[in-house]
């Protein structure tokens, strides 16, 4: 398990290093675009598009169910 | 239905094409981490052994010491402490894997199957309709 644990963290910092290197940044400044710029954004986008859509179902399933409880 | 899968195929290989690329791809798997020399123009593996000496591009409050950066890194190791207080560097690595590649993905995963699920009722609701 330790040595799972060890080669999934080496190969997340070595991605952070080569993406870092592929777009001219340094360690420090990949680390902080992608945890705190990219991914947060991701998250919020993911999270919004849920939210919007149980909005949408909930109108959706309103809308389909209102002429049955009049008839 | 293959598009909503092609997130979950396109992250794991746009990581394994960028640990790969370059003049010196990284192996797949270490069995300890790397001990490499400083480098003025690129940075390596002292970059996170020792932190990273090379200028930042980004604004300090981002990626300075005293910024979200340095902040993190610091909580991230305080709860490393925590969770392996005899181990320097062990709980710190715990942390950080359960943070970034288990509970984060983890929870963008739970809100990727959402939508989706939300996506094929919403298809499914319409058609009925029609």
């Amino acid at each position: 398990m330790t040595a799972l644990a060890l080669a999934a963290y080496c190969a997340c910092v070595d991605f952070m290093l080569h993406a870092a290197r592929l777009f001219g940044f340094t360690y420090r400044d990949a680390n902080a675009l992608l945890f705190f710029v990219v991914w947060p954004a991701v998250t919020i986008a993911l999270a919004a598009v849920v939210l919007w859509q149980r909005a949408t179902l909930k109108k959706l399933e309103r809308t389909t169910k209102a002429p049955a409880a009049c008839s | 239905m293959a598009a909503s899968l092609a997130p979950l195929l396109l992250v794991p290989l746009l990581f394994l094409a960028v640990i790969r690329s370059g003049a010196q791809p990284a192996p797949l798997a270490r069995r300890a981490l790397p001990l490499e020399g400083y480098e003025p123009t690129r940075c390596t593996w002292y970059c996170h052994n020792h932190g990273c000496p090379h200028h930042p591009h980004l604004g300090a409050f981002l990626s300075g010491d005293d910024g979200l950066f340095g902040w993190t890194v610091d909580a991230l190791h305080a709860a490393g402490d925590v969770v392996a207080p005899r181990a320097a560097g062990l709980g710190y690595g715990a942390v950080n894997l359960a943070v970034f590649c288990a509970l984060w993905p983890g929870a963008m995963l739970a809100l990727w199957v959402i939508a989706v699920r939300q996506r094929a009722r919403i298809i499914a609701l319409r058609r009925s309709r029609a």
